[in-house]
């Protein structure tokens, strides 16, 4: 029988839901502020709206739910609200997008939203390069907002800690806890981010100033940005040109680094932090990224030099490992217009880029897709499996692997990692199915499906304001599904179920 | 506006030549194989700021659909200065060169080397719109926002009591 949800559980749930708006809103004050420094009017108010609006939405569930701060946080309650609250923060994320008029309609403002938080990259925006200071910075602060998780926003500011934050916090696939506490873990994740975001703005605009030539404005404005897109993974671009535009290989390369960096989990950053550096040689997910790397590489490099577009290693590697990096960490930066992936690359190289964008890098991390922790597991399974055959039926096979810590690979593991890897797959093809339904061949459809899927951002031509809205709606979909890995999504249509035919 | 275009792509046919004709950027990238080192007329606004490179410049040309990168030697540059961006409209730019699908010198991009240039059209400054509509939204929501404010504040201080 099941169990038709209370109304403490639903006034639990939107309380909570309220609280991160209240959080989300309030971040829409930085780009208005920034409007306000360039001198741009419209902004200022497209922004104010944005604010109030939240604000207000915030304000009515919070008032309208009103439970004590104190109560029980169940594990449904904390999956619930993250799943509704990344739909809300994307309605709301695209209020100030779609006023400033360069959205064809509010679902490609939604697009663009959801497509920020979720750290993807594809864009449906017209007219880029025209567009204001205050809502090109929007676009990229949402990666940082969703790269670090809106969840963990709401943590560091507006929640207090315990069971109940913990779960909330687990619900937006961050399984890590750094430190004992977890709000004192989400206040360490947004220092560190400060500082890198303090550094690498500042590296990039120096970059920008001296090596690419933008004025000083500009470059601390493109530093700021480039260095979000790049560092959570997310792939935006204040420019149409994407990276190319710079036409820096310096440029390039640090953009490159700043990609890797980001693509690791955060709990490799702390333990860095705190000076044990073996541990990035020692764990599994280094080692299996190591490896898909290399094989990737392999793939597009004997496509490219198929065809001979890019002759010699450096240009090889400023076009095709540079997309190559960019897929695999889930970033989404190109040097290359979106159609020379289907012109000018052969298809093992596309493949080779596809399986990058599909494979991901860290577990918690801003990465999306399978991931190097999962696919490292199942491959150490197989190993174990094929040493089983091979030895006495007496003897007893254990695997240990490092991940931080030393673990020994168990079956329920296993089961995890391949259930994960199972979805993700089952999603990347059902988007390139859409994308077929829609009338695009298949190569192309998967291309896309895994880009949005694997919250990458590459794009060979299918995203566009033009596409079906049936299309831009499966995109968002697999873009949220793909960044809250799974289980939160569907604990909320379980409760969903639930509330309607529960008793 | 395109007159003084089609000028310059009669110019450059009579003394070149070599016959060069006008591509839009989206038959220039899908078509890249093609066009590979050949002469190309093309034409765009000058959008984002002008990323200068010793004697060369490079220059972004947005025809609508896309921008390409256009290397321009600093003599040609003349009167082009003012570029697109917010609040304002680029300079017109028409641009006859060598274009690359992968250029050796500038690590495998796509960009159009310029041998002859001219401004078509001077950019000009877009000036603001704010209509009354986004007013009357942005006080009507700071209002309702007031509001619950209000209402939120009496509620926790009633608890409070």
């Amino acid at each position: 029988m099941i169990l038709k949800p209370q109304v403490l559980d639903l006034r639990i749930i939107l309380f909570f839901l309220g609280k991160i708006v209240l959080g989300f809103g309030l971040m829409m004050a930085l780009p208005l502020l920034v409007s306000l420094a360039y001198g741009e009017l419209v902004p200022v108010f497209d922004f104010a709206i944005g604010l109030f609006v939240s604000l207000s939405v915030g304000f009515i569930l919070v008032v309208g739910a009103r439970v004590e701060r104190d109560v029980d946080v169940t594990w449904m309650h904390g999956m619930v609200v993250v799943s509704m609250a990344w739909l809300v923060c994307m309605f709301l994320g695209a209020v100030p997008l779609h006023l400033s008029g360069h959205w064809k309609s509010y679902l490609d403002a939604c697009f663009e939203s959801m497509s920020g938080l979720a750290t993807t990259g594809l864009s449906l925006v017209q007219n880029l390069d025209h567009l204001s200071h205050g809502a090109n910075l929007w676009r990229h602060f949402l990666q940082f907002l969703g790269g670090q998780g809106i969840v963990v926003v709401a943590l560091s500011f507006l929640v207090k800690g315990g069971p109940g934050a913990f779960r909330l916090y687990v619900g937006e696939a961050r399984d890590e806890q750094i430190l004992p506490n977890v709000v004192e873990t989400a206040k360490f994740i947004w220092f560190v981010s400060l500082v890198y975001l303090c550094l690498g703005t500042l590296l990039l605009s120096l970059c920008a100033y001296f090596s690419v030539g933008l004025p000083a404005p500009e470059a601390l404005f493109h530093g700021f940005c480039i260095f979000v897109a790049a560092f959570d993974t997310g792939g935006f671009t204040p420019m149409s040109q994407s990276v190319l535009y710079y036409q820096s290989p310096l440029f390039e390369l640090i953009t490159l680094i700043i990609m890797i960096w980001g693509s690791l989990n955060f709990k490799l950053h702390y333990a860095v932090w705190t000076g044990h550096r073996r541990e990035m040689i020692r764990d599994i997910e280094i080692r299996t990224f190591f490896m898909t790397l290399t094989a990737t590489a392999v793939l597009v490099a004997l496509g490219l030099a198929k065809w001979g577009i890019y002759k010699g290693p450096f240009v090889l590697m400023r076009k095709g490992m540079y997309q190559m990096f960019s897929a695999h960490t889930g970033t989404g930066f190109q040097t290359i217009y979106s159609p020379q992936f289907l012109t000018e690359w052969d298809p093992l190289a596309l493949f080779g880029i596809i399986l990058a964008m599909g494979l991901g890098v860290s577990v918690c991390s801003t990465t999306g897709g399978i991931k190097m922790l999962r696919l490292g597991i199942i491959l150490k399974a197989f190993r174990e499996d094929i040493k089983r055959f091979m030895i006495s039926d007496s003897s007893v096979v254990t695997t240990r692997f490092r991940h931080l810590r030393d673990l020994f690979l168990e079956d329920r593991l296993v089961r995890s990692a391949a259930l994960i890897t199972i979805a993700y797959i089952s999603l990347y093809i059902f988007g390139a199915l859409a994308g077929c339904f829609a009338g695009y061949p298949f190569l192309q459809a998967l291309f896309e499906s895994t880009s949005a899927a694997g919250n990458v951002g590459l794009s060979c031509g299918i995203t566009q304001a033009s596409m079906p809205v049936f299309l831009k709606i499966v995109y968002i979909l697999q873009m949220w599904a793909g960044r809250l890995e799974f289980f939160s999504i569907l604990v909320l249509g379980g409760f969903i179920i639930s509330y309607f035919r529960g008793k | 506006m395109m007159k003084k275009g089609m000028v310059l792509v009669i110019f450059c046919c009579f003394f070149s030549a070599v016959p060069v004709f006008a591509f839009a950027s989206e038959n220039l990238i899908s078509e890249a194989a093609m066009f590979d080192g050949s002469t190309v007329s093309y034409t765009g606004e000058a959008v984002g700021p002008i990323l200068p490179r010793g004697d060369f410049s490079w220059i972004s040309l947005h025809d609508g659909k896309n921008a390409i990168s256009c290397w321009i030697p600093k003599s040609l540059l003349g009167d082009i200065r003012r570029t697109g961006g917010y609040g304002r409209k680029g300079d017109v730019v028409a641009v006859i060169g060598t274009f690359h699908r992968s250029c050796p010198e500038h690590g495998g991009a796509l960009d159009i080397h310029a041998k002859y240039v001219m401004l078509e059209s001077p950019g000009a400054a877009l000036p603001e719109y704010l209509g009354t509509a986004k007013i009357v939204m942005s006080a009507v929501s700071l209002g309702v926002l007031i509001c619950l404010m209000i209402v939120h504040a009496f509620l926790a201080r009633r608890k409070k009591i």
